[in-house]
C-alpha cells in the first residue's frame, strides 16, 4: 500500500470530524456538538488586524478556531493571535454568532509542543491533549467521547482539495494531480497550463496561498509533470505552448485508458528507488 | 398532421392522442396512437449551445420557454419545456425506438445529462391520495463479473394485478425490491373509480404516459417530477459548496473490490468511470479519476457495501445520482444516497 498522503490526510481527517457517515457509524465530534464550519475565510480582530485561520466553526454552544499543521515547530505564538478574533464576523459566514472568545485547537498528526493549547491528533485514530483548555463543556464532552472510543479515521472520504501549499512529498503531489492529468485526455480538451493545474488542485483554498508560495508549488508540479511525460506517458502527453495536452497519438480505447491509468498509478505510487531529481524536491 | 406552432396546438394534439387511445382501448382493448414520452434532462448549457436532438428548435408562439422541433426529417415530434433553468423536459411523439435513439445521441453532448431518478423519486406517488402502483421493474446486471457466462444477472418486470392471481408474488416482490435497484415504476391515478392517468417512470429520467384523460394533468405530473429533481440538485449543490463532506452511497449487495478496480481502470462498463486506484486495503479502496459522461474530476472511496463520492471544483453534482443509479443496477443492488447521514435525492 502506498504511504499515506501526509498533509492531505491531515486535512481530510480533520474536516471529516465535522461530518457523519451512516454505513461506518462515523459521527465526528464537531458534528456531534452541532458545529458548522468555514474554511480559510478572512476575519478581523477588534483592532482591525487581519486573521485567517484554517477553519472557523460555530454551533449553538460556542465557537472554535482550528489550525491544521504538519509543521514540526510549535504553533503556540500563532494560536495565541487567534484569541483576539472578533466574534461579530461569524454572522458574515452564516455561522452562529457569539460574544464569548473562541476555543482554540491545533490539529496535528503527531505531538509537537504547542504550549497549553488543546491539540487533536488525527493520524489513524482520534486522540486529544490539553482538553481542559476547552471552555465549551458540550464540545469538550464530545471530544473526550471520541477519544474514549478511539474514533477510527482510517477510512474517511477524500475532500475536494488535492494540492496544498506546503506539499513537498513527491508522491503526495503526484497523487494530487492524477485526475487533473486524466482530464487532459478528454476529447477536444484545450489542455491545461501549470498554473491551471495548481488552481484546480487547491480548489477552495485557491485564495489561501500567496503568489510566491503558488509559484513554488507550480514549480514542483512542473517538475513532476516533466517526469510523467518523459518517463511514464511519453508519446501520450506533451507540454506545448505552456500547456499540457494529449498528443495526437492518444486515441480513446479501453486498452489505452487502462495503460494510461496503470502508468499514472506507477508514477504516483511509491517508487522503490527515488531518483536524485526526486530528492531535489523532497524535504 | 397540422403544424404545431403554439403551446395550445401542442395540448390539442396531445389531447386528441389521449382520446383516440381511450376510444380504441374501449373498442379494441388496446391503444393505437403513439404514447407520449417525456425525458427529464439535466442541462448545464444555454439552449443555443445545447441544440436539438432532431432538426432545430422553434419557439412555440403563445408560451415562454417552450419550443418545437422543425427543419428535420421528423419535424413536429419533439417539444421542449425549458422553463426550469437546470432541468428541462422533452416530450416526444416519435415511436419509442426512434425517440430513444435521437435522445441518446443528443445526450452525448458535453454539458447535458439525464436526470437519474432515485428509488424515492420513482416511488414518489406511493403515499399520494388517488395514486396506486401498478408495476415495478428491478434490475441487477452483475457488471463486475469476469465473463458473461458466470454473470449473476437478474431482471424482473411485474405488472400488478398478477399478484392477485399468483400466490406469494407479493412477498417475492417486496423482498426483491429491498435487494435490487428499481429501474421502473408504473403508476395509476383513479378518480371516482375511473383511470385518469397511467404512467411508467424509468430510473434514467424517462416517462411514458400510457393513458390520460386530461392533457394538463398529464403534463403537470411530469413537471412535478422535474421540480422535485431540480430541488434535489439545488440542495446537493448547496451542500457541495458549503461543506467538504462526501456523498455516501449505501448498497444492499456487497461488491467485489478487485473486479471494481479492474473495471474502472479501463473506463468500460455502464458506470463509465475511469479511475486510478491510489490506496488499497482488503475491504477499502481509494480512487481518483474522471466521470466519462462529463470528464469531470471525481474522487471515490469504495468499501464492500458503500462508496463515498467527492466532486471537486465545478464538477457537475448530477454525478452522484447517476453513479448511484448505474452502480445500483450494474452491481450494487438497492442504493441510497446520503449526506451527513440524511438521505438526499429523495
Amino acid at each position: 500500500m502506498p504511504e499515506k498522503d501526509y498533509r492531505i490526510a491531515l486535512w481530510r481527517n480533520t474536516i471529516q470530524l465535522f461530518h457523519e457517515y451512516k454505513k461506518s457509524n462515523f459521527i465526528g465530534p464537531f458534528k456531534a456538538a452541532g458545529f458548522n464550519y468555514v474554511v480559510d475565510r478572512p476575519f478581523l480582530t477588534r483592532q482591525g488586524e487581519s486573521r485567517q485561520p484554517d477553519i472557523i466553526s460555530s454551533g449553538e454552544t460556542g465557537w472554535l478556531v482550528l489550525e491544521l499543521t504538519a509543521n514540526q515547530k510549535s504553533k503556540e505564538a500563532q494560536l495565541e493571535k487567534y484569541k483576539t478574533i472578533d466574534s461579530r464576523y461569524l454572522g458574515n459566514y452564516g455561522l452562529y454568532p457569539h460574544e464569548s472568545p473562541p476555543d482554540i485547537i491545533c490539529s496535528r498528526f503527531d505531538f509537537v509542543d504547542d504550549g497549553s493549547f488543546c491539540q487533536i491528533f488525527v493520524k489513524d485514530f482520534f486522540d486529544l491533549k490539553n482538553e481542559e483548555q476547552i471552555e465549551n463543556q458540550h464540545l469538550k464532552t464530545e471530544l473526550i467521547k471520541a477519544k474514549g472510543m478511539g474514533l477510527d479515521l482510517r477510512k474517511l472520504p477524500e475532500i475536494p482539495i488535492t494540492l496544498l501549499p506546503e506539499m513537498n512529498n513527491p508522491q503526495e503531489i503526484r497523487r494530487g494531480l492524477i485526475e487533473i492529468v486524466m482530464q487532459l485526455f478528454a476529447p477536444n480538451s484545450d489542455g491545461k497550463t501549470p498554473i491551471q493545474m495548481v488552481d484546480e488542485g487547491l480548489e477552495r483554498l485557491i485564495d489561501k496561498i500567496g503568489v510566491n508560495e503558488k509559484h513554488a508549488l507550480m514549480d514542483r508540479v512542473k517538475f513532476h509533470m516533466e517526469i510523467l511525460i518523459d518517463n511514464h506517458l511519453s508519446g501520450y502527453l506533451e507540454f506545448k505552448d505552456n500547456a499540457y495536452r494529449a498528443t495526437d497519438k492518444f486515441k480513446q480505447h479501453h486498452k489505452t485508458l487502462e495503460s494510461v491509468a496503470s502508468r499514472l498509478k506507477e508514477w504516483a505510487g511509491p517508487s522503490p528507488q527515488r531518483t536524485l531529481e526526486d530528492e531535489r524536491f523532497k524535504r | 398532421m397540422r403544424e404545431i406552432k403554439t403551446l395550445g396546438d401542442l395540448k390539442e394534439r396531445l389531447q386528441a392522442g389521449f382520446e383516440n387511445n381511450e376510444e380504441s382501448l374501449e373498442i379494441f382493448g388496446k391503444t393505437y396512437s403513439t404514447q407520449l414520452k417525456a425525458y427529464l434532462i439535466e442541462s448545464n448549457l444555454p439552449l443555443t449551445d445545447a441544440g436539438c436532438p432532431e432538426g432545430n428548435w422553434r419557439k412555440l408562439d403563445d408560451s415562454v420557454g417552450w419550443y418545437g422541433n422543425i427543419d428535420g426529417d421528423l419535424s413536429n415530434t419533439l417539444f421542449l419545456d425549458s422553463t426550469r433553468e437546470r432541468v428541462w423536459i422533452i416530450y416526444s411523439l416519435m415511436d419509442a425506438t426512434e425517440s430513444d435513439f435521437f435522445m441518446g445521441k443528443w445526450l452525448e453532448r458535453k454539458g447535458l445529462d439525464r436526470c437519474w431518478l432515485s428509488r424515492n423519486h420513482l416511488l414518489h406517488w406511493e403515499k399520494k391520495e388517488s395514486w396506486s402502483q401498478r408495476g415495478l421493474g428491478l434490475k441487477f446486471s452483475d457488471g463486475l463479473a469476469q465473463d458473461e457466462e458466470n454473470a449473476a444477472n437478474f431482471s424482473l418486470k411485474a405488472y400488478y394485478g398478477a399478484n392477485k392471481l399468483i400466490k406469494g408474488l407479493d412477498r417475492v416482490l417486496n423482498e426483491a425490491r429491498e435487494e435490487f435497484a428499481i429501474y421502473s415504476a408504473r403508476w395509476q391515478k383513479r378518480t371516482e373509480g375511473e383511470v385518469v392517468l397511467s404512467s411508467e417512470w424509468y430510473s434514467n429520467g424517462k416517462a411514458t404516459i400510457n393513458r390520460a384523460l386530461d392533457v394538463d394533468e398529464a403534463l403537470i405530473s411530469v413537471a412535478e417530477m422535474a421540480n422535485r429533481y431540480a430541488d434535489s440538485l439545488k440542495e446537493a449543490n448547496e451542500l457541495r459548496e458549503k461543506t467538504m463532506g462526501a456523498f455516501e452511497l449505501d448498497f444492499s449487495q456487497e461488491i467485489d473490490l478487485d473486479a471494481f478496480s479492474k473495471k474502472v481502470a479501463t473506463g468500460t462498463g455502464d458506470m463509465k468511470l475511469w479511475l486510478v486506484e491510489t490506496e488499497s486495503e482488503d475491504d477499502f479502496r481509494r480512487f481518483r479519476g474522471v466521470d466519462l459522461h462529463t470528464w469531470d474530476r471525481i474522487l471515490m472511496d469504495v468499501g464492500k457495501d458503500f462508496a463515498y463520492i467527492t466532486v471537486p471544483g465545478k464538477g457537475c453534482i448530477n454525478a452522484a445520482p447517476r453513479i448511484a443509479t448505474l452502480q445500483g443496477e450494474d452491481n450494487a443492488g438497492k442504493t441510497s444516497i446520503y449526506h451527513d447521514g440524511v438521505e438526499v435525492f429523495a
